[in-house]
């Protein structure tokens, strides 16, 4: 437990960060750890144990991720987070974890390899080489993965203006908001 | 001066993505994570023995496996009283069906069928739930997901299931009834056309097939229902192993929680109980589901499926004050919803409390 309670914080941040703000991160959790229990006899400390641990969260994620996808999908009603016009602003966290749930969904039409690489690198920071050693692949292999999911992001944001200009129209009503209660 | 709206250039790809670093994962409640995680813990086999010693291990454990089949062989000649209500008895161990046939979670399918033997059979569903059919029992495997659906068909089946955050992860269907479980110990047993329910762990909740649950079962109890999902008798174990049956009671609505709650005597907890607001998130799931049906009727031939998240404000007597959708709900699905959600009712407690859940529902 001394385990879990020292390491929990940077599961749950990976777990987070790999699946985004709808993750059932108490059950990623739970089975990280427990996967950790199963195999830490294996770990001869050739690597880091935080290395380690990070591989075994990456693992997990990725095969509740295979598990998920061949459950059988139809077609959804309200497949992502809406950004609707004209409704009153609300709160700012909650646009702000809407426009990152839908942020997301667009990752959701990368391939696997390049969404891992890609959430691994852009969002929780790691060199290249470490994303090397995590998912097995040449470092080479892991800077073209992100090198075509970048681009592929990038097209997708292009193609959805309505989240790209969220931000900008928050700010503007925010600021207007200011505004008029220091007047 | 503000800057002007791109449409998705550099600046919206920095910016969202940091956006994406800045945001933080929920707060967990790491002491229930702790303690699920023992229970599972607990239940794990113990790590392979090194080589030379695995060979011993053998020998012993086919030693005590022969010695425990004989033990099983004698005690089934001699005569063994049938459990009633009146006797809530816990879950057969594991050991005393040691020679039960074992049946692994990969080979499970949909629509298979299990008729016990003389030892009895074992399905293992790793990290879901451990499950046993009494010398005799016949079950059918109906659903695999996104719950374990099995129908008793007759005897006894005894479940040992691990908690998790999905709410009702193993269901027993028996004659009319359904028995919905959310993290717990408990066996089902089919009666003609009654079924004897006894939980040792956790919760359960009973109720019609098709309908919104009528009735909790807090461990330790025992209650036979009839098929119409009314409920003969309950049999209940209070500190000090002080019995108490309370009187036949009708199938009430989903308020049946709060009454079962009201016939304890401890003080009100800070926030409703754990198995309350999962129960209240199953109802609400219930309602979700029923509502969409009536809603994707009109669809034709195309499937829905709704994503959303709700956001439930609990007031302190266990009403619920209010019901929020993200992203909202269709003005029809939203209008049959708060008719459902009118007799939605979680435990009393001092505080109440705020249960936000993502939920996915399919018709």
């Amino acid at each position: 437990m001394q385990l879990f309670r020292r390491h929990r914080d940077d599961v749950v941040r990976l777990v987070h960060r790999m699946l985004g703000p709808s993750a059932d991160l108490e059950d990623m959790v739970q089975e990280v750890f427990l996967q950790v229990h199963r195999s830490v006899a294996a770990f001869r400390g050739s690597a880091r144990f935080s290395t380690w641990l990070y591989r075994v969260t990456v693992n997990v994620v990725l095969m509740y991720r295979r598990t998920a996808r061949s459950r059988p999908k139809f077609a959804l009603e309200t497949e992502a987070p809406t950004l609707v016009d004209g409704t009153p602003l609300p709160d700012e966290l909650v646009v702000r974890d809407a426009r990152v749930r839908a942020f997301y969904h667009l990752l959701e039409r990368l391939s696997e390899k390049k969404r891992t690489v890609f959430v691994l690198h852009e969002i929780e920071g790691l060199a290249p080489s470490e994303i090397a050693q995590l998912v097995g692949a040449p470092v080479l292999t892991v800077r073209t993965r992100l090198f075509y999911a970048r681009r592929e992001v990038q097209q997708f944001l292009a193609d959805e203006p309505d989240l790209a200009n969220l931000s900008y129209e928050v700010e503007e009503r925010l600021s207007a908001q200011i505004s008029r209660r220091s007047i | 001066m503000s800057r002007k709206p791109t449409s998705g250039g550099d600046s919206a790809y920095e910016r969202t993505l940091a956006e994406a670093r800045r945001s933080r994962p929920e707060e967990l409640d790491w002491k229930r994570v702790e303690s699920r995680l023992l229970a599972r813990l607990d239940r794990e086999p113990a790590h392979t023995p090194p080589r030379h010693a695995r060979w011993l291990g053998v020998g012993v454990a086919a030693g005590v496996a022969l010695a425990a089949s004989v033990m099983v062989l004698v005690m089934s000649l001699r005569d063994t009283p049938e459990p009633t209500a009146e006797t809530p008895v816990l879950p057969v161990d594991s050991a005393n069906l040691v020679s039960a046939t074992k049946v692994e979670s990969h080979t499970l399918t949909e629509g298979r069928r299990f008729v016990a033997g003389v030892g009895g059979t074992k399905v293992k569903q790793p990290g879901l739930a451990d499950w046993w059919l009494t010398p005799g029992s016949s079950a059918e495997v109906k659903a695999l997901q996104p719950a374990v659906v099995i129908q008793l068909q007759a005897g006894t089946l005894y479940a040992q299931v691990v908690p998790s955050a999905a709410p009702e992860s193993f269901v027993v269907e028996v004659g009319g009834l359904r028995v919905a479980v959310h993290g717990t110990a408990f066996s089902v047993t089919r009666e003609g056309d009654d079924a004897l329910v006894r939980v040792t762990e956790g919760v359960v909740s009973v109720g019609k097939l098709g309908q919104v649950p009528t009735t909790v079962l807090r461990a330790p109890a025992s209650a036979r229902f009839a098929a119409t999902g009314a409920r003969a008798g309950v049999h209940r174990q209070r500190r000090g192993n002080v019995s108490v049956v309370e009187p036949e009671a009708p199938p009430a609505a989903a308020s049946a929680l709060q009454s079962d709650d009201a016939s304890t005597d401890r003080p009100l907890p800070n926030e409703p109980t754990f198995e309350s607001v999962e129960l209240g998130l199953a109802v609400t799931e219930a309602g979700l589901r029923d509502c969409l049906r009536e809603h994707a009727a009109h669809a034709g031939s195309v499937k829905l499926s709704l994503h959303t998240r709700v956001t439930q404000k609990v007031d302190a007597d266990g009403s619920l004050a209010e019901h929020r959708f993200v992203p909202p709900l269709a003005p029809a699905l939203q209008s049959c919803v708060d008719r459902r959600f009118h007799d939605v009712r979680f435990s009393a407690s001092e505080v109440g409390a705020l249960v936000i859940r993502d939920l996915v529902i399919e018709p």
